[in-house]
């Protein structure tokens, strides 16, 4: 084939090629820009009529409504003190009688899923949601569920054997959130911060001692 | 210079008639899609009741309106027992609210609506954005429960070392709340320092370009208009993006104020 030929089909598709980027600029820039450019929509005009019966509030009945409903607001936050954790950068803010009074590190679940077989498994996550301080305990015993002796690789003994008890792992107190779910010191500090739980929330010793002197039982623990 | 042999110039010819062809057919419907979406809002009762004709707009009353469907709704929205989302354009704020208690909020860096909703009228707004709106998918770059599937061991030999999950996993977070309102939120992490992946997230918001101009263009070729979604777009920090994704449920509640 000659030179020229080439050249031509080169240019040929060339053009071809220029005119479906132009086709594809339009599409994915162009018409976007024209559907957000306002000009093409009609917009339907008002005034605002304080008059009565043409349905539209006057400045002064909004602005008392708004107070009202500010003031509604503000009374769903709990007045005294209350826990917020955010298990997804493992940290907590303590709150008393509206204002943060501490915050640090802490642990939560680590998404893991034990699977024993196909019917039997665990997921190690700390529950979203509202919840109260159940109970408070000093110098918490560890009864060992199921599952840590099957993560372990050991057999699972009867529900009262003394191997299920543990003294000293959960820290110097304890606040039950329910279901079996505690906040809880612990002996790894190093993994503080990071999601190594069981589905508990460990934190450090000050800011376990701190949050179990701060919340009393029926305080909420609001966990995201 | 070169020349276009004849023989090309019909092929030519053709490939540019039939794509300026779909180019206008898709322009014209998808402008006439923005059209219909703003006369549909207009002509819904509530909207028609509360609308009169001619005048200027009063700022200050629209403020204060704007204000109190914002309240009223957030407060809807705490009678819940869910986790819900709170978009402030107005304060630049995007947060979460369980029972009415703020459990996160942060501050927008960036963010972009679309003028059709600073176009709708007082009436229109509060149909649109002045109740809760439940989102009718999400669509995400991470995964809302990063599970991790452990087989459990046959014996304490066989253990693995707790310690070996991976936390520090560099990961891009963006999403995509699609509300039953029509409106369609994007949440767009970002993170200078990360070593999260750039060409990575690009590909997450162009694959969803491509999907949504795919639908669009198949409807106008069948001189269909197709659906218009308002759209926020909302640029926040990687790590707030994250924490607020998987705060919410699955089908969060939502609440917007312009």
């Amino acid at each position: 084939m000659k030179k020229e030929e080439w050249g031509s089909r080169l240019f040929a598709a060339g053009l071809t090629i220029a005119g479906l980027l132009a086709f594809v600029f339009w599409v994915f820039a162009g018409v976007p820009w024209l559907k957000n450019a306002g000009f093409l929509v009609t917009v339907n005009n008002y005034h605002v009529e304080e008059a009565a019966g043409a349905g539209v509030p006057a400045a002064k009945a909004l602005n008392a409504d708004i107070g009202s409903l500010k003031k509604k607001l503000e009374r769903l936050t709990p007045g005294g003190s209350y826990l917020v954790v955010n298990t997804s950068d493992n940290t907590f803010f303590l709150y008393k009688e509206g204002k943060q009074v501490r915050n640090g590190i802490c642990s939560t679940g680590s998404y893991v899923k034990l699977e024993l077989n196909d019917e039997k498994h665990w997921v190690f996550q700390t529950p979203k949601g509202v919840f109260s301080i159940r109970g408070k305990i000093v110098s918490p015993v560890w009864r060992k569920p199921d599952w840590a002796f099957i993560e372990e690789g050991l057999p699972v003994p009867s529900a009262n054997d003394p191997s299920r008890y543990e003294r000293g792992v959960l820290g110097d107190y304890a606040m039950s959130l329910g279901d079996g779910y505690l906040i809880h010191g612990t002996l790894y500090k190093r993994f503080l911060g990071q999601p190594v739980t069981h589905g508990c929330i460990r934190m450090n010793d000050e800011d376990l001692e701190d949050t179990y002197n701060t919340l009393p039982i029926g305080a909420k623990v609001f966990i995201y | 210079m070169l020349k276009l042999p004849a023989r090309f110039r019909p092929f030519l010819l053709v490939v540019y008639i039939v794509l300026a062809v779909v180019a206008l057919q898709y322009t014209f419907f998808s402008v006439s899609g923005v059209r219909k979406r703003m006369k549909m809002i207009n002509s819904q009762i509530d909207v028609k009741l509360l609308t009169t004709a001619d005048a200027e707009k009063d700022t200050a009353w629209l403020r204060l309106y704007k204000e109190k469907d914002w309240l009223e709704t957030r407060l809807q929205i705490a009678r819940t027992d869910s986790i819900s989302l709170s978009v402030d354009l107005l304060d630049s704020t995007l947060q979460i609210e369980l029972k009415g208690v703020v459990l996160k909020k942060s501050k927008m860096l960036d963010f972009k609506a679309d003028r059709f909703l600073y176009q709708l009228n007082p009436a229109a707004y509060h149909h649109l954005l002045g109740k809760q709106a439940k989102a009718d998918t999400v669509v995400s770059s991470i995964p809302k429960e990063p599970l991790i599937i452990k087989k459990a061991p046959k014996d304490t030999a066989d253990v693995q070392d707790a310690a070996t999950i991976d936390t520090a996993k560099i990961e891009i977070v963006h999403w995509i709340i699609n509300l039953d309102n029509h409106v369609v939120l994007q949440i767009e992490g970002v993170d200078p320092a990360s070593k999260s992946d750039w060409w990575a997230g690009q590909k997450f918001w162009m694959s969803q370009n491509l999907k949504q101009t795919a639908q669009n263009l198949e409807k106008t070729i069948l001189f269909k208009a197709p659906e218009y979604f308002p759209e926020i777009r909302i640029v926040i920090p990687e790590a707030d993006a994250k924490a607020l994704y998987r705060a919410l449920p699955v089908r969060p509640l939502v609440c917007i104020r312009l």
